[in-house]
């Protein structure tokens, strides 16, 4: 094995290879760290352990025990396959086997994830607890014991769980499994049925914590708060430990999701093969107009060569009509020549449980040899190691390529990770700088606790829990002391709440976690169902957020590479009724957003000078640099100042230029499909698409562009508006870079400030409406969730790197009138969208007085060419 | 430059800003609770005391609120879970013409109204008087019912003389095997909804138990959240350790009591299967009862179609059991005591009926070929009284059925009163019932064709008539169906033991 794969990866970087190699970097075997088993650790354990190959610990699982049983929360940052669960496993297997009172909850993001650690868990409680004790959780799904108390058990409760195991569960199970939706609608609102739990909860372990960013973290947060009240009524007061994946700010993230002080563990313990990491971009085609060859077709052939030699492979891709995509084109390549059964699958959200168990199991046993995935492989589902991996498309953050990569990667032996670069300038920023990825930090993750939305559903979970004491805390936050209270007030008007005797109770014939799904607003599937089975057959299952462009009449629905053809879309319902066919096309979907802006809630940042010379300034359009020491100062001014420009109106902004934030209605509709011809992506037509608008409140930050600025660039509108439409294109990458968060979660629309018009896809034959003569410009940068996720909170106050780093990205690129790694190709945007871009950014800059030379110094360095390649 | 939300909040508060509004009017001078009467003393908290929403949060709330209910995804609103919609904003409540007679004191009530009371309060249209506990007071109404009473056609004495035997699941370890209704407590609770969950509360308990020749029904009533510990720990104490006798108590009721003490940290409210746990002990839901007694003629097993049904009452106009949560907290609001009046009335009937209807699932045991036994139901009793192994009432129950049903039902019966006689050692009687099965029915029944061969061979040593009847169910054995191989076994041992 280690030579065929090293045989392809030389054929890889040979120079007849698929691609140009921009970066190859070798991280070299690692031997293990390794640490002598607690001396407290119970006899029973030891031969346990000895009976699963484990005489001694890795450094940071012997760390994460010294912390767990001191007290300590913890959280531990290794990479996949570092032997993490133990980290958590061994000091509760203890604490058990001391105080077999002792209680312990285990969150998982999916149900998946738990039923394989109840396995394991299971198995090792069993050896642990000896004969006598021995019933614990051996079966994944069932809890354990009806012998009765002192025996260990590990038993999964989520809503697959069967209503007669419940009590036995809630009662004598040592160890629950479950997940945050399930404590959130099932265990805190009827917590005085597991108060057995609840008053010996000494540990709760949250697995995969890197998971709960956004909108499902802040959600998480929030039901802590309410574990913590539970808790603190039933008095037990448990210990968090908690795993991720690598991520830059693990401490605070950790202690913003917990509020509480945490002790982060990073180094890892654990051996590593030899591993290669292969950065490619596809060759290119037209050099003038910045085309490249696909990424998919490189990412394809790729995959080929690891596939051929049968190396276990698996292929990483963004979205999941790109996946069904990929998984199809390598199905038919390997139809014929590999024997026996499916030896390519595709994987990916949507797909029903069961199929997905066959799949994970098929891929540890090894009997698929190639699996084609979203990011839902990213997670530490359990399906083994594989030598190879192909990225088809940078996944949108470090820490995400790192997850990945790390699927192809064993104890011992040689792995490789390939990653092929797409044409979008994030793609070719890091052509030009692959050093961010191999030696940068990964991202920060961000949850806004205290989105309104957020907290004001769940103070309603938590009063129908437990009465609010007056004076009671809700989170650590600055909400805690004003917001909340003033919420509780609010419920009582609405009848929801009473306030008596000293204490909110709630106060509705309701049961308010049912109203409130943790994933996403909404908490409806759209169910898709086959109609050439009889009797028909649920195929899938879809996010509502999905269904807007993968379900719509005329959709072709991909499951295992097999086209579906959606007939009807019943929205009311929920079900997508679709057709088996044979189709020589897919389908992508176009849709546009209109913001509205409802709430500012901040100003610009970049200017607090006094507004009547900034009038003045502005309406000459030139003497900006004189300005610039004042104006450096200015940022502090304005902070000192607090949120005095807060509610700053449109005319204040001419002066104060720069980017204000504030709450905003966002309206997605689905427009039309194209119908894109497999292989060659030939566009073979249109459809349109006629469903509802999806309305949603989140929070934005946006840029309204001077009517100077405007003026001084002296163009036609439609001209401008490509301008406009470049300079999005190029701040919305950059913005993603800067926030390092996936560019999916970040919405990007250009239009006018007060709402008349918006920039949106034109259907053929449709002649779009120009703007309004009072135009005021305006670039929208949005959390794609209902409530916002932090992200326009963070974007707003980084304005400046924001802008500089667009600046450097137009100097860097070498393309002549833009391409998909600055402004976007030309026949996208226009001739003249690049020079306008740069002459927007300039006056932009210098009236922000910032320097356009200034940013060059902290860009990275000019690593265009060659590779970096570190041999060991 | 960035701003905390509670600096914001902070600001605006202390800009001097008009005060937000005032607490909404809280109805027409109804909520006049007499001082002394409360557990803390105090009514409504003083509008210093409670939180402002300042105007801007208001805003923002708003419009939450407007957003998520306009979108076509998203049914509930942020604030969800408004009872009364389009009248708790302005507090004003609908005032009937006149209270209904049916919602003044019950004649008998042992309790005066005391002179003064606002007629229209709570406390004037219920009667009775504050109950005092440990744990704070809370409203307590006595009504005294006579057992000579009927209920519909019911007796309550009948009910009164009620001892039913219990299966193993309905009785604690230590106790007796029958339940006197002289014994024991009729329990029935009106809640705040049916969600379930810690935020759903009991805020009525109607007890009932027998003194003397009189049913006694005593309601414990919260008037508002700080008196459910004294509620609470007024059940406790009127309980006891008496037998319970509820209706769907068992996964209603009396759960939701448990979590309410254990809510209220009372000692009731310990660890399952601890010295003081409330649960084990002996409690017969008469639900599960009537599920199984009239199961066949009862469509709907809610309480008021058996009281329609089994003790022919009829309700008239009284509160249906869904518009109760919303009486309720009507009545928070507003002080206005008529619909909780009207909800008190209708868990005294509650309670009623509970005493009537045990006294009818008692007849269909005692005679269960009586009248209170529905030729109908006679399976589900009769299988009930085998598993009390009360097997002579079983089978007159099932021949009593036998002589009133027919069509399909009858089969069952046969069926089952083959089994019976069969167990009871009497295997020629038993052979006449499967054979009516076996040849009464148009479609075929493989099984009762076995069952009389079963019979034939081996409890009466016939073989040569069981293989006659193995060939006659193989006969008539539909091409499709299944078991063949099974009756051509038999009929071969047949065959060879015919032959010996």
């Amino acid at each position: 094995m280690g030579r065929s794969i090293l045989g392809v990866l030389d054929e890889i970087l040979a120079e007849r290879g698929p691609g140009t190699v921009v970066a190859h970097r070798v991280l070299p075997a690692v031997e293990a760290r390794t640490a002598p088993l607690p001396p407290d650790l119970d006899a029973a354990v030891v031969p346990a352990l000895a009976a699963r190959g484990i005489t001694s610990l890795y450094s940071h699982q012997r760390a994460a025990y010294d912390h767990a049983r001191a007290g300590r929360h913890v959280v531990v940052v290794t990479p996949t396959a570092s032997g993490k669960t133990l980290c958590y496993n061994l000091p509760i297997l203890q604490t058990l086997l001391e105080d077999p009172g002792a209680r312990a909850l285990y969150l998982f993001p999916t149900k998946a994830l738990a039923r394989d650690q109840a396995a394991e868990l299971g198995a090792l409680l069993e050896v642990a607890a000896g004969p006598e004790g021995a019933h614990g959780g051996s079966a994944a799904a069932s809890a354990t014991s009806a012998r009765g108390l002192p025996g260990l058990g590990a038993a999964v409760y989520d809503g697959d769980t069967p209503p007669a195991e419940r009590t036995r569960i809630r009662d004598r199970a040592h160890v629950v499994l479950s997940n945050p939706d399930m404590l959130h609608t099932a265990i805190l609102p009827h917590h005085a049925r597991w108060m057995r739990v609840f008053e010996n909860l000494r540990y709760v372990v949250i697995d995969e914590l890197h998971h709960y960013r956004g909108v499902f973290g802040s959600h998480l947060a929030n039901v802590l708060r309410r574990l913590e009240r539970i808790c603190r009524f039933h008095g037990s007061n448990p210990t968090f430990v908690c795993t991720s994946a690598t991520i830059a700010n693990a401490k605070s993230f950790a202690e913003t999701l917990l509020e509480r002080p945490v002790e982060v563990i990073e180094e890892n313990g654990a051996p590593l093969g030899e591993r290669h990491l292969v950065l490619l971009n596809p060759p290119l085609v037209q050099p003038a107009m910045g085309l490249r060859a696909s990424y998919l077709t490189t990412a394809k052939r790729v995959a080929e060569r690891f596939l051929r030699k049968h190396i276990h492979t698996i292929v990483f891709c963004g979205a999941r009509t790109v996946t069904e995509v990929m998984a199809k084109y390598l199905k038919e390549i390997f139809h014929d020549r590999v024997a026996d059964k499916p030896r390519i699958v595709g994987y990916r959200g949507g797909y029903l449980p069961k199929e997905r168990r066959a799949i994970e199991r098929g891929l540890r046993e090894g009997s698929i040899l190639g699996v084609v995935s979203t990011n839902a492989l990213e997670l530490g589902v359990d399906i083994g190691a594989l030598d190879a991996c192909v990225l088809a498309g940078y996944p949108g953050t470090v820490a995400s390529t790192r997850q990945q990569a790390g699927r192809a990667g064993r104890r011992q032996g040689t792995s490789v990770a390939v990653l092929v670069l797409r044409s979008a300038p994030l793609d070719q920023y890091l052509a030009d700088h692959p050093e961010f990825l191999l030696d940068g930090a990964p991202e920060s993750a961000h949850i806004n606790a205290d989105n309104l939305q957020i907290l004001v559903s769940h103070l309603k979970c938590a009063a129908f829990e437990l009465p609010l004491e007056d004076g009671e805390r809700f989170g650590r936050g600055p909400a805690a002391d004003e917001e909340v209270p003033a919420v509780l007030a609010w419920l009582e008007e609405r009848g929801v709440v009473r306030h008596t005797g000293g204490r909110w109770h709630w106060a509705a014939d309701a049961y308010p976690a049912n109203d409130l799904s943790l994933r996403s607003v909404t908490s409806t599937n759209f169910v898709v169902v086959d109609t050439t089975t009889s009797p028909h057959q649920v195929i899938a299952e879809v996010d509502y957020a999905w269904a807007f462009t993968t379900l719509h009449e005329g959709a072709i629905y991909m499951v295992q590479s097999v086209e579906y053809h959606v007939d009807k879309l019943d929205w009311d319902r929920r079900k997508a009724y679709v057709r088996r066919v044979e189709s020589e096309y897919y389908t992508d979907a176009l849709s546009y957003a209109r913001v509205k802006i409802l709430h500012v809630l901040r100003g610009p940042v970049a200017s607090a000078a006094p507004q009547t010379a900034e009038v003045e300034t502005t309406a000459t359009g030139e003497v900006v640099r004189e300005d610039d020491d004042t104006k450096r100062e200015a940022p502090a001014a304005a902070a000192a100042d607090g949120a005095g420009e807060a509610s700053s109106d449109a005319a204040d902004d001419e002066a104060a230029f720069g980017p204000e934030y504030g709450e905003v209605e966002v309206v997605r509709k689905a427009v039309g499909y194209k119908k894109i011809k497999f292989h060659t992506q030939e566009n073979l037509g249109w459809g349109s698409i006629l469903l509802p608008e999806d309305i949603y409140h989140t929070q934005a930050t946006w840029l309204t562009l001077p009517q100077a600025s405007v003026a001084a660039l002296g163009v036609p509108t439609s001209d401008l508006v490509d301008a406009l439409q470049g300079l999005a294109n190029l701040l919305h990458g950059l913005a993603s870079f800067l926030l390092m968060c996936d560019g999916r979660d970040l919405g990007v629309v250009i239009g006018d400030r007060t709402r008349e018009w918006f920039h949106r896809p034109s259907m053929p034959g449709e002649i779009a409406a120009p703007p309004p003569d009072r135009f005021e410009p305006t670039i929208f940068l949005y959390d794609q969730y209902s409530g916002g996720i932090g992200l326009a909170e963070a974007l707003h106050p980084r304005f400046e790197a924001w802008l500089g780093g667009a600046r450097d990205r137009l100097e860097a690129c070498a393309c002549a009138r833009g391409c998909p790694s600055c402004v976007g190709p030309e026949q996208e945007v226009g001739p003249l969208a690049k020079r306008l871009a740069v002459r927007l950014l300039d006056d932009l800059l210098a009236r922000a007085g910032l320097a356009t030379s200034a940013a060059n110094d902290t860009g990275p360095a000019e690593v265009t060419e060659a590779t970096c390649t570190v041999r060991a | 430059m960035t701003v905390p939300p509670g600096d914001r909040i902070r600001r605006i508060l202390s800009d001097g800003l008009p005060p937000a509004a005032e607490p909404r009017p809280r109805g027409p001078v109804l909520r006049q609770v007499p001082g002394p009467d409360r557990t803390d003393g105090e009514d409504t908290q003083g509008a210093a005391a409670r939180p402002r929403v300042p105007d801007e949060l208001r805003e923002r709330l708003a419009m939450l609120d407007r957003l998520s209910s306009r979108s076509p995804s998203r049914a509930a609103t942020v604030a969800g879970g408004d009872a009364n919609p389009g009248e708790g904003d302005e507090g004003v409540p609908r005032l009937p013409l006149a209270p209904p007679a049916h919602a003044l004191p019950a004649e008998g009530a042992d309790e005066a109204t005391p002179d003064g009371r606002d007629a229209f309060s709570l406390e004037g249209l219920l009667g009775g008087r504050p109950r005092r506990t440990l744990r704070g007071t809370c409203w307590q109404v006595d009504r005294l019912v006579p057992l000579d009473a009927l209920h519909g056609r019911a007796a309550l004495r009948a009910g009164a003389m009620a001892s039913l035997p219990l299966r193993a699941g309905e009785r604690s370890a230590a106790g007796p095997a029958h339940l006197d209704a002289r014994d024991a407590v009729f329990l029935d609770t009106e809640t705040t909804g049916l969600a379930g969950g810690t935020g759903t509360v009991a805020f009525l308990v109607g007890l009932g138990w027998i003194e003397g020749d009189r049913f006694r029904v005593r309601q414990l009533l919260m008037r508002d959240y700080p008196e459910e510990a004294a509620l609470l720990a007024a059940v406790r104490e009127d309980v006891g350790d008496r037998p319970l006798v509820t209706f769907n108590g068992r996964s209603y009721d009396w759960p939701l009591l448990v979590t309410r003490w254990r809510l209220n940290r009372s000692a009731w409210g310990v660890v399952p299967g601890g010295p003081h746990d409330p649960t084990p002990r002996t409690h017969l839901d008469l639900l599960l009862a009537a599920r199984r007694l009239w199961a066949r003629t009862l469509h709907s097993r809610s309480l008021s179609s058996l009281e329609r049904h089994v003790l022919g009452v009829d309700r008239g106009e009284d509160l249906s059991g869904a518009r109760i949560p919303a009486a309720w907290f009507h009545y928070l609001r507003t002080g206005w005591g008529v619909d909780i009046a009207r909800a008190c009335q209708h868990n005294v009937h509650d309670v009623v009926t509970l005493l009537a209807l045990i006294g009818r699932v008692d007849e269909a045991f005692r005679r269960p070929e009586g009248p209170a036994t529905h030729p109908g139901d006679a399976l589900g009793t009769a299988r009930w009284l085998v598993e009390l192994e009360a097997y002579d009432r079983a089978e007159r129950c099932l021949r009593a059925g036998l002589d009133e049903a027919t069509g399909s039902e009858r089969f069952d019966l046969h069926r089952d009163l083959g089994t019976l006689l069969r167990r009871t050692g009497r295997p020629e009687e038993a052979l006449d019932q499967w054979q009516a099965v076996a040849r009464g029915m148009e479609r075929f029944d493989r099984h009762a064709y076995e069952q009389v061969a079963k019979l034939l061979e081996h409890a009466l040593g016939r073989p040569g008539e069981a293989l006659a009847w193995t060939d006659e169910a193989l006969g008539r054995l539909p091409d499709d169906a299944g078991g063949r191989d099974a009756l051509e076994h038999r009929a071969e041992r047949l065959r060879r033991k015919a032959s010996r």
